[in-house]
């Protein structure tokens, strides 16, 4: 099945090649089951694992959120490096979801509902992680996928604070979502940003020459 | 004006990952629905299995079979059977609201017990073990179950 070119880092910051997909198969629901979450597990159960705050007692149940997302505006994507699983991402088109920026108000957008990297790219989990890029080459997917539906690049997303910073440098806008709730910061990004970004690449660069 | 080429851009992306201090796409700690929860969430394995004991029970005083309470909670039969059975599990937020508009209990108490906030007040924590503790899971709801059940609610209560 034929798919993008995308590029990570390896944990020497080598760059190296993969592939993001616009579906997310049987094989890699039992690539996830295989790989993933048996690490997760023995995570879990592991001394680091009981008390510590940033893991959880479980993992995502991606088999179950695939089966509940099965509209014609839901969408999946993965990114696969040597052919293992590194990521998936699971967005909605529209359906609700609208722009809350001015200036785009209103107006259509790919939400990201869900983002997951395998464990061993998770910092927290493994550092350095295996690969660098996986949730970004992720998120290019859903403003790539918002760009071919006429959306030009709007995308929303719920954010953790320890991420603000990421989706910012990435130039989103951030914006208050529930008055009571201080810890949800919701992301969004304008069809402006969204232009510069493709055209141009990351603001402030991430390269160094 | 030069345009940069996809390849570029995503190892520009990808170190940019590098450089802060945190990772995209962690998952559940930084993206999408469950993002609404706060973090950190302390050891709550306990909790997650008060919270099955809850819905069991409560479904069992309304004489409810899982299929039934499913459907008039509206909320997925599958994941009910696995908050009822499996100690693991933790459950979608919207299935907690369901289950707590449902159930006519307030949704923060609630969504705390099913481990998806952090423990505000640790007397909600107390009881839940203290009702896990006294409650059984054996078909007829007994009036000790009852009692228990009784005293989790207004304690819940207080919370909302």
């Amino acid at each position: 099945m034929s798919g993008v070119p995308v590029t990570l880092l390896d944990e020497h910051k080598v760059p190296v090649d993969a592939w993001r997909h616009e579906e997310i198969t049987e094989k890699d629901l039992t690539d996830w089951e295989a790989n993933w979450r048996p690490v997760i597990s023995d995570l879990v159960r592991g001394p680091r694992g009981a008390n510590n705050p940033l893991l959880q007692s479980r993992y995502w149940d991606w088999r179950r959120k695939v089966k509940n997302h099965t509209t014609l505006a839901d969408r999946g994507f993965t990114v696969v490096c040597q052919g293992k699983l590194q990521g998936m991402m699971l967005v909605t088109i529209g359906l609700g979801h609208r722009c809350h920026l001015p200036g785009q108000q209103d107006k259509d957008q790919v939400y990201i509902e869900y983002l997951e990297s395998a464990p061993w790219n998770q910092r927290v989990i493994q550092d350095p992680p295996k690969y660098w890029g996986v949730g970004t080459a992720l998120i290019r997917g859903a403003i790539d996928l918002s760009i071919q539906e006429g959306f030009k690049g709007r995308i929303g997303l719920l954010s953790l604070p320890q991420a603000r910073d990421f989706y910012k440098q990435l130039g989103m806008i951030e914006l208050a979502s529930d008055a009571d709730d201080k810890q949800l910061s919701y992301f969004e990004m304008s069809e402006k940003v969204a232009q510069m970004l493709l055209s141009h690449g990351l603001p402030g660069g991430g390269a160094r020459k | 004006m030069t345009s940069i080429n996809s390849r570029d851009w995503y190892i520009q992306a990808a170190l940019l990952e590098s450089e802060l201090d945190t990772t995209v796409g962690a998952g559940r700690f930084q993206f999408g629905a469950e993002a609404r929860l706060t973090a950190p969430v302390p050891s709550d394995v306990e909790t997650v299995s008060v919270f099955g004991r809850f819905v069991e029970l409560m479904r069992r005083k309304r004489g409810l079979s899982v299929e039934k309470l499913a459907i008039d909670a509206d909320v997925d039969i599958a994941e009910l059977v696995e908050i009822e059975e499996d100690i693991h599990t933790r459950p979608e937020p919207r299935t907690v609201y369901q289950l707590a508009r449902f159930f006519r209990v307030p949704e923060a108490g609630l969504l705390q017990i099913a481990g998806l906030t952090s423990a505000r007040d640790s007397s909600l924590v107390h009881e839940s073990v203290r009702f896990a503790a006294r409650s059984n899971p054996v078909n007829a709801l007994s009036a000790e179950e009852r009692l228990a059940l009784e005293a989790f609610v207004a304690e819940l209560d207080k919370q909302g």
